[in-house]
């Protein structure tokens, strides 16, 4: 009889199909989207492409010769005048250089800087830029000051005529050599100019200018060795406070295989909404010139989200009541009185925010193009995570409201996250630039620890303001 | 869309196999839940359990034997691991009261698979899970002893004392249904 049952029954429920709400089924299985930390750091590299992009226009924008930074000079004297006047001229790559005109002071290299003549007479038939120049910003032709303007990228100089005041130039500075190799002559009155040659500026300036009927002797002008504007001093250190809004993702996920995963998953999705985390911190910043950048402070985030919940009991109390009215033929009525049920429905709601707030020790390294008041900074770094404090509450599958600090499933010590993003300033004053960015935080570590019931984790997309102050 | 198709695509994690692999497999494994819990509610958290386990597990899944019993065998797992191990010898111990009725065959081929399940689901746990165990999986009783944590002689005697106890309780069906028959 034993093996009849056992037929029969495997015969019934071998192959027996069950009805079964499948697709309820799979709604409550189906599985969170993977995690994609792929997709951050395709993210990322778009973002960095799109940087570097920018960087790279921004620098060709602001370096439209070529990167030898070659320019070339043109020197041109002109007969009848005298080329130690006013008149002559230099040009410059938006600097400028010196001349022997006396009475006339013109910036060099945006400051002015002039030479002294030199003990050499300048006659009117042998008129010689002296062979030392001075670096000093003062000069004088035969006590007297002499300048030319420059302009950018043509260097020219004019010799109308003989000149009219015989200088003689010398150094002023005794370090101020200009390395005159090949001391300007100028021609005889009423010499042509025939000629007006090219000079290369870097390394060395040089200019030649030959006139008609004489040997060409001009100077070598090495204007590396020129004197240099005295530019406003920019500390490399600098200070930069940020804010940051991100919009928040939370995986919520079971540790190991757990039939608490759906239910406490479903719990809490269903009376918590994510919102939004915030996030300040100021640093203190090292900018090389080469455009190379780390900074690193002390920040602080919080991550937000919505608790609420609402729950409806009905209770039954016993209490004494008229339980039947006995109506008879002569119309007489009997009041039956007993325990009666009493129903109390009871709706409790509880509405609250739930914080996650955290110290953090940012880290950053990044790349700054800059062209003019523009610049693109492309960052990424570490954010050392000191102490985590969480306020709010959560749901348990057994519909229980739990305050999240009473439980010991968060860690609240020492973490770490990602960071990138790529900031666009604009300097609103030598010192001071503002910057507005895009920000991704990508978190490798749980918030929760091994021992929770579920693995809690934050992602964060979001945008970035920024000032930034160039220390002294 | 083939087996092996679903299998590959969920183990590439794509939603759209896995929701085919669960719409196509899910009312025979509730079958198996239905036969491991008390009631089909815990059947249907069993079933809810396995097929998470399911979707975690079948990148490491070799098709080196039928799909279906792989699965078979995760929705059995996922349902054992839900029972209390001290209850299977407990229950051992309650077992002399059982008496050791014949239920005529006829009677056997009038039940349906769900008068079945529900008669099974009545049996305690260590009985219920010795049968279908030994019954309707075919593991030995070495293998079910290994997999309830007991020893190969209990498992033993609560095959038989299930047999028995779902003997009594079907010809206690048959009678009630003569009484209604009859009037």
């Amino acid at each position: 009889m034993s093996n009849e049952l056992d037929k029969h029954i495997n015969a019934k429920l071998g192959k027996y199909e069950s009805a079964v709400d499948a697709e309820a089924l799979w709604q409550a299985v189906r599985p969170p989207r993977r995690r994609r930390p792929f997709g951050l750091v395709l993210l990322l590299a778009a973002l960095l492409v799109a940087g570097a992009g920018s960087g790279w226009w921004l620098r060709k924008q602001a370096n439209p010769v070529s990167a030898s930074g070659t320019l070339e000079q043109a020197v041109s004297f002109e007969p009848g005048t005298d080329n130690t006047s006013s008149s002559a001229t230099q040009t410059l790559a938006h600097k400028t250089s010196s001349a022997a005109a006396p009475n006339s002071v013109v910036p060099i290299l945006d400051v002015p800087v002039s030479t002294q003549a030199d003990k050499a007479p300048v006659t009117n038939e042998d008129k010689r830029i002296p062979s030392s120049f001075s670096t000093s910003n003062t000069a004088s032709a035969n006590s007297a000051e002499q300048t030319f303007p420059a302009h950018a990228s043509t260097f020219s100089k004019e010799a109308e005529g003989l000149p009219t005041t015989p200088g003689v130039a010398e150094a002023a500075h005794p370090d101020g050599v200009v390395s005159t190799e090949m001391p300007p002559v100028i021609a005889a009155p009423n010499s042509k100019l025939l000629h007006t040659s090219t000079v290369t500026l870097l390394p060395n300036l040089e200019f030649l200018a030959v006139g008609q009927g004489v040997q060409p002797q001009l100077p070598n002008l090495v204007v590396a060795e020129m004197p240099s504007a005295p530019k406003q001093k920019m500390s490399p250190w600098f200070v930069q406070a940020d804010a940051y809004y991100y919009k928040l993702s939370r995986d919520l996920t079971a540790p190991n295989d757990s039939v608490n995963l759906s239910r406490w998953a479903a719990a809490r999705r269903g009376t918590e909404t994510v919102l939004e985390a915030t996030a300040a911190e100021i640093t203190l910043g090292y900018h090389h010139k080469k455009g190379w950048q780390v900074r690193a402070g002390l920040g602080f985030t919080q991550l937000n989200t919505a608790f609420a919940y609402t729950a409806t009991t009905t209770e039954v109390d016993s209490i004494e009541g008229l339980q039947m009215l006995v109506f008879y033929p002569d119309n007489s009525v009997d009041s039956i009185y007993g325990s009666v049920a009493r129903y109390q429905t009871t709706t409790y709601r509880k509405r609250t925010y739930n914080s996650i707030r955290q110290w953090e020790l940012p880290v950053m390294g990044g790349y700054r193009f800059t062209q003019g008041k523009l610049n693109v900074l492309l960052e990424a770094g570490i954010r050392l995570q000191l102490q985590r404090k969480l306020e709010g509450d959560l749901l348990t599958p057994a519909e229980e409201i739990l305050d999240w600090s009473t439980t010991n499933w968060y860690r609240t010590g020492f973490g770490y996250s990602l960071q990138g993003g790529v900031q666009l300033g604009y300097s609103v004053s030598p010192r001071v630039s503002l910057s507005l960015g895009a920000s991704v935080r990508y978190a490798p570590q749980n918030y929760t620890r091994s021992t929770a019931p579920f693995a809690e984790r934050y992602q964060m997309l979001g945008a970035q303001l920024g000032v930034q102050y160039r220390l002294r | 869309m083939t087996e092996s198709e679903i299998i590959r695509g969920c183990q590439r994690g794509k939603a759209k196999y896995q929701k085919e692999l669960v719409l196509r497999y899910s009312p025979q494994l509730m079958t198996v839940a239905r036969r491991y819990c008390r009631d089909d509610h815990a059947a249907r958290d069993v079933l809810q359990e396995a097929f998470i386990k399911v979707f975690r597990a079948i990148d490491r899944y070799e098709p080196t034997g039928a799909f279906p019993a792989w699965l078979r065998r995760i929705v059995i797992n996922a349902a054992l691991q839900t029972k209390d191990k001290a209850s299977y010898q407990r229950e051992q111990t309650n077992l002399d009261a059982v008496a050791h009725p014949l239920v005529a065959p006829n009677v056997l081929s009038q039940m349906g698979a769900e008068e079945l399940i529900a008669l099974i689901q009545q049996l305690p746990d260590g009985f219920r899970d010795v049968f279908n165990l030994y019954v309707l999986e075919g593991y030995s009783h070495d293998e079910i002893a290994d997999m309830l944590g007991i020893a190969p002689g209990t498992s033993r005697s609560q095959l038989v004392r299930a047999r028995q106890k779902l003997q009594a309780m079907i010809l206690q069906r048959e009678k009630e249904c003569y009484v209604k028959r009859v009037g």
